[in-house]
């Protein structure tokens, strides 16, 4: 039982934190909170089973398409609707918000209203600890969520594009004085937080079906782990996730499975009280 | 101009006083939902058009105050007149609680919290099944020993003309004004003697109790309480309505619930398509107009006066 | 009436403001100078209640500041401008000086009140603009506006912040006048932070240098002059 609560609580700690770090970036870099960051990665993840299922394409080439055309979706939203709310974060929070509703209400009109699951990649289970058996498909989804967890501190670390992100998220206007062009950048980091959702998607696609209106259980879980870690901290996401994860799991296991999410608010309202910015934020609120 | 302002109210409540005379059944069921969501919007704008504090827990507090007197309705026998003003209180008192717990944050902050604590309360009503009948609804008595919708539209008229005096009272009062200021700047507000920890859990606390108040109200008329009340989806209506009418205006948020709640019966001939409609002018209002139709219409007039 | 000893103020292990001491008299006019980044602005906050302190006694006629808020400590008579004006921006004019009317201890009727408010934006020089929204004044007006409404908490204290900056020669002999005419014939003591020197130099009393969150000196606006040690501090090494 402790075994499983804790294996369970570090895979969907992974899981949690994948699914915030979209969310985080374009806290950090753009002070935007993205209430339809769920609904980002429930196209994916519709995307891909229709690629991969309808079209019949390789699940791999059909993860890596969707993923596409959800950042170019997210870059043309940023266009239209979060461009004109900088500096307003509850203007871009309501809008997001209306934007989400409106957006599950397009798939139900498009997809229908039935869960769709796109292919296993894996198949089978592996024998933990000798103990009991954990489906490889979720330790599959948990490896590619550490990958794209490590791909995306290595960009924000190693690369120009990451040292200029960092640079307009700790001072926009010594970047733009610096000649960073952060009409663009703001466009790519919003496509790249929703690309992120959409790695998410298809990553968990095959474990949690996608349903039209699945999008806010994601975004909830997101938003907490963001506040819990710290607006747009990328180490703050990582931990979140994972304490977010653990304490749901041991909850439900030992407490009340009903309740499983409830124990995540209360940490969080917790560690708000105590620390107002998140654990690891600095940013004065 | 005052006067002309109140002769103009009572003429529109008077209008309203014998309006079910000249409509049928289900007309009047569809002013009885857009008195509902008038008080919703109406208290709502108190608290975000007001003070800036953008709560996403609206409808949870509405569903406070329905599932209050429901419950003690269904498990004490006790009268939907003693239930809803206990219910009131009940959405006061965590309004109250909320309200402190977000006084250290600030907007975003403060949104997600309201969120979690609007998701906290429907987990607790779909996990205690036994008591909240969850999704299938709990099944409570009316307000009325003989079923009518009329006398159902006159309690809800009464109930939102009571809601609305009390709103325009306080944005019109010193409160008001104070409700204002801290919405413009929190920290210049307190060094000019504004109390703003008393300023903004007072806002939470009124607004949380008229929303108790519609929800009371409006879940004995239904005489079936579901998830539905505290839905987000019921939130994004709430949103929507105010955003469409005009954020921060008093009007605004009446004229916002009417059209809408009008609009969304129109539509619904069509299929389920009212929410979608909703959404994409919410959104394009938002986006092109965020003061609203009373933010066109006044900057029409402006331009007018002007050329 | 106000006094505060050994005050300290830290923001993550950085001293801004170190073991400083104030005394203030009823009707004094005292100016605030020091290099940029010396904890002028730091100072006026832990007075005003905006942050609490991190040792240190504040008393204002005998009570202790420590640890009340910033409404409370308005109410007990300390008004503040802020160095870039915060005018509350969706309101008119009239309803800006509104505000501390109506959170003053004792309120009087609206209608009163409301002349008091055109009054006061009358004796700033705003008189004509009583219904213009705060965000569409211009930076002068912001500055005059943000007096208007610390002079309607009926302050016994007034905390000014850089009110002359961006005023042309004109405009500063008239808002010195104002000051001067506030402390001399209202009784209001002024604490006054300036970096027009000409200006601070004519008018205040006695000047206190900070430096580096470290009280230099105070003294006759002659003495600080001549000081070597403020003339180091502004010129460095």
């Amino acid at each position: 039982m402790f075994l499983l609560a804790l294996t369970n609580g570090l895979v969907i700690g992974i899981i949690y934190a994948l699914a915030a770090l979209g969310v985080s970036l374009v806290v950090g870099i753009m002070n935007v909170v993205n209430f339809a960051h769920g609904e980002f990665y429930i196209l994916a993840g519709y995307f891909s089973y229709h690629f991969a299922n309808t079209l019949g394409m390789n699940y791999l080439a059909a993860m890596m398409l969707s993923v596409g055309l959800v950042l170019i979706f997210g870059m043309i939203i940023e266009v239209l609707l979060i461009r004109k709310t900088y500096g307003d974060d509850l203007y871009s929070l309501i809008l997001t918000f209306i934007l989400s509703i409106v957006l599950q209400n397009t798939y139900l009109l498009v997809f229908g209203p039935y869960p769709n699951k796109p292919p296993n990649w894996v198949k089978g289970a592996t024998n933990v600890f000798g103990q009991f058996y954990y489906g490889n498909q979720r330790l599959a989804a948990c490896g590619a969520g550490l990958v794209v967890i490590a791909i995306v501190y290595l960009m924000l670390k190693k690369t120009w594009f990451g040292r200029m992100l960092r640079a307009t998220s700790q001072d926009r206007e010594v970047a733009e004085l610096n000649g960073v062009n952060t009409t663009a950048l703001n466009m790519l980091s919003f496509g790249l937080g929703c690309a992120l959702a959409a790695a998410a998607g298809v990553i968990l696609s095959p474990i949690f079906p996608v349903t039209p209106t699945g999008g806010m259980a994601v975004a909830l879980t997101a938003f907490v782990v963001v506040v819990l870690g710290g607006m747009g901290s990328f180490w703050g996401c990582v931990v979140g996730g994972l304490i977010i994860g653990l304490v749901e799991n041991f909850g439900a296991a030992f407490i009340s499975s009903g309740y499983r999410h409830v124990f995540g608010f209360i940490i969080l309202i917790f560690v708000l009280l105590v620390r107002p910015a998140g654990l690891f934020g600095n940013r004065e609120i | 101009m005052k006067n002309t302002k109140v002769i103009l109210a009572c003429i529109i409540v008077g209008l309203f006083g014998i309006l079910p005379l000249g409509l049928n059944v289900y007309q009047q069921h569809v002013m009885i939902v857009c008195l509902f969501y008038v008080m919703m919007s109406a208290s709502w704008n108190l608290l975000a058009g007001y003070t800036g504090q953008v709560s996403f827990a609206h409808a949870a507090f509405a569903g406070i105050g329905a599932y209050t007197s429901g419950i003690l309705a269904v498990k004490a026998g006790l009268s939907p007149w003693l239930g809803i003003p206990l219910g009131v209180l009940f959405a006061a008192v965590i309004g109250f609680g909320v309200g402190l717990l977000c006084l250290k944050m600030g907007g975003i902050y403060l949104s997600l919290t309201t969120l979690g604590v609007s998701e906290i309360f429907h987990i607790i009503i779909n996990n205690e099944y036994e008591i909240t009948r969850g999704t299938m609804g709990l099944q409570v008595p009316g307000l009325l020993v003989e079923y009518s919708k009329t006398g159902y539209f006159y309690i809800m008229l009464v109930t939102a003309i009571v809601s609305l005096l009390v709103i325009y009272w306080m944005i019109h009062s010193n409160i008001g004004l104070n409700f204002r200021a801290v919405q413009n700047d929190e920290k210049a507000a307190a060094s000019l003697g504004v109390d703003v920890i008393r300023i903004r859990v007072l806002a939470f606390t009124v607004s949380s109790a008229l929303a108790g108040l519609a929800g009371g109200v409006y879940g004995h008329y239904l005489l079936l309480i579901t998830p539905e009340i505290p839905s987000l989806d019921q939130q994004f209506l709430v949103l929507s309505m105010t955003i469409i009418g005009g954020m921060g205006s008093f009007i605004g948020p009446i004229i916002g619930a009417f059209t809408l709640e009008i609009l969304s019966e129109y539509i619904r001939g069509y299929g389920e398509y009212h929410v979608l409609v909703f959404g994409l002018i919410a959104l394009s209002m938002a986006r092109f107009a965020p003061n609203g139709v009373v933010g066109l219409v006044q900057a029409g007039w402006a331009k007018r006066s002007t050329s | 009436m106000l006094k505060g000893n050994g005050l300290c103020k830290n923001f993550g292990g950085v001293a801004a403001l170190n073991d400083v001491d104030i005394s203030l008299e009823k009707g004094s006019l005292i100016g605030l100078i020091g290099p940029n980044g010396a904890g002028k602005t730091t100072l006026f906050n832990a007075i005003a209640g905006a942050f609490s302190l991190s040792s240190g006694n504040l008393e204002f006629n005998g009570k202790s500041l420590n640890g009340k808020s910033a409404n409370h400590i308005c109410r007990l008579g300390i008004a503040r401008t802020f160095q870039v004006p915060r005018p509350f921006a969706e309101m008119t004019c009239l309803e800006n000086v509104l505000v501390p009317l109506v959170n003053r201890s004792r309120v009087g009727e609206r209608t009163a009140l409301l002349q008091e408010g055109r009054e006061i934006l009358d004796f700033v020089g705003l008189g004509n603009r009583d219904d213009i929204l705060a965000k569409e004044l211009n930076l002068v007006e912001k500055k005059r506006l943000e007096m208007a409404r610390a002079l309607c908490t009926n302050p016994q204290l007034l905390l000014l912040d850089e009110v002359l900056g961006g005023l042309n020669t004109q405009e500063i002999g008239a808002a010195v006048d104002l000051i001067v005419n506030l402390s001399e014939k209202r009784g209001i003591a002024v604490l006054w932070i300036e970096h027009v020197m000409g200006a601070i130099m004519g008018a205040a009393e006695r000047i206190i240098v900070l430096d580096q969150g470290e009280k230099l000196m105070e003294g006759t606006p002659e003495e600080v002059a001549h000081d070597p040690r403020v003339i180091h501090a502004y010129l460095g090494a």
